[in-house]
């Protein structure tokens, strides 16, 4: 394997190659999770994800990382949030106060995937698992964790089910 | 919105260049996605015999980029750039092949040139798809140098391109397996904004770029 300081391998591609990433590129450019995605790598996106997490719908849980990342709401909680956040995003003309619908509606979904085994939104949970890792490389830790360990291993159990 | 500003960026790019004849930005760019297409059209094409196609496109470049029309006719026109292109290129190859030729008869020089196949203009096209997002990559790769990213690069290569899962890349580079999929994710995230920001230079509105992003998923596809 390369160590990252070795010069950059050929990058030729092979046509197979270039149908993958340019679906890839697709696939991204088409689900709206991206508008969120954006704003969270802009330069002061992790000052706005911790705005958005004492204005947006998640604030209504006390403290975000004890509810979310650490597990104490219960999954009846989480459904409300994931309720709450979807009728903002799809209520609200503000632009922010939708991206923070949407906010909290990806992390209470995962939050109810991680530690209650449950997916309660209606996504596949290919695609689900593909929005939280996105997610994750886009938020400061501990939410990084938080998302791509959900993303790729599910419940602490190991498991998800439907 | 961050894509929406980056967008409306990069949607005119091109005019900008224009206005600040930035013709050596514009030729620049023009040569770098297109060179390659248009030799793969020029070799494919039934005058493929009138010279070598490096010195063939090399001077279609010099030529025709050199007219101060050529690029802004085209931001005039609904066509794609690389169609447009094209229709230079053939009037060129007329041309070229008048220079070239003199020791043909008259009335052979004067002749239409016939007619290309769907096919060179399907390689033409796959061709121009391969380096659209081999330059994409070139960007990608360079941004993650110079962000010092050099090692989430590498884990994006080896995954995407090499077919390791997250487990065993992780455990050759001592990190945690989710931190490998993270680090892929920025990386993979550099080389979407670097292709979607090399066609929106040249596609004007979020649909257009999303059309032409269908549009090359086909030519891909053939």
């Amino acid at each position: 394997m390369n160590s990252p300081e070795e010069p950059a391998p050929d990058l030729a591609i092979s046509q197979e190659e270039t149908s993958r990433l340019i679906r890839m590129a697709t696939e991204s450019m088409g689900r709206p999770v991206h508008r969120l995605i954006d704003r969270l790598t802009l330069v002061d996106g992790p000052d706005w994800f911790r705005r958005m997490l004492a204005e947006g719908p998640v604030a209504r849980l006390g403290d975000a990382e004890d509810q979310l990342v650490r597990g104490k709401a219960t999954l009846g909680e989480l459904v409300q949030l994931k309720q709450a956040s979807k009728q903002q995003f799809k209520r609200r003309a503000d632009s922010q106060d939708r991206l923070y619908g949407m906010a909290g509606y990806f992390l209470s979904v995962a939050a109810a995937l991680r530690h209650h085994g449950k997916n309660i939104c209606s996504r596949p949970r290919t695609e689900l698992e593909d929005t939280l890792l996105d997610l994750a490389a886009a938020v400061p830790e501990p939410w990084e964790s938080f998302l791509s360990a959900t993303a790729l291993h599910g419940s602490h159990d190991g498991g998800a089910q439907a | 919105m961050a894509r929406e500003a980056f967008h409306t960026t990069q949607a005119t790019w091109f005019e900008e260049r224009i206005q600040a004849r930035d013709h050596e930005a514009l030729n620049q760019h023009v040569m770098s996605l297109y060179r390659e297409p248009l030799k793969v059209y020029y070799l494919g094409s039934s005058l493929r015999g009138l010279g070598d196609a490096d010195e063939v496109v090399q001077e279609f470049f010099a030529e025709w980029l050199q007219r101060k029309n050529f690029l802004t006719s085209w931001r005039r026109t609904d066509r794609m750039l690389r169609r447009h292109l094209i229709n230079g290129f053939h009037f060129f190859l007329r041309e070229y092949r008048r220079r070239h030729a003199r020791h043909q008869r008259e009335q052979e020089l004067d002749e239409e040139l016939p007619a290309e196949g769907e096919e060179v203009a399907e390689q033409f096209d796959r061709a121009y798809a391969r380096q659209l997002v081999q330059r994409a990559l070139e960007e990608a790769s360079e941004a993650c140098r110079k962000q010092d990213l050099g090692q989430h690069w590498q884990v994006f290569r080896l995954h995407f391109f090499d077919g390791l899962p997250y487990r065993e890349i992780a455990a050759s580079m001592h990190i945690r397996e989710d931190r490998a999929a993270v680090m892929s994710r920025t990386a993979r995230r550099r080389f979407e904004v670097a292709f979607l920001g090399l066609l929106g230079r040249e596609h004007v509105s979020r649909e257009q770029i999303f059309a032409e992003l269908q549009c090359l998923m086909e030519v891909v596809r053939a």
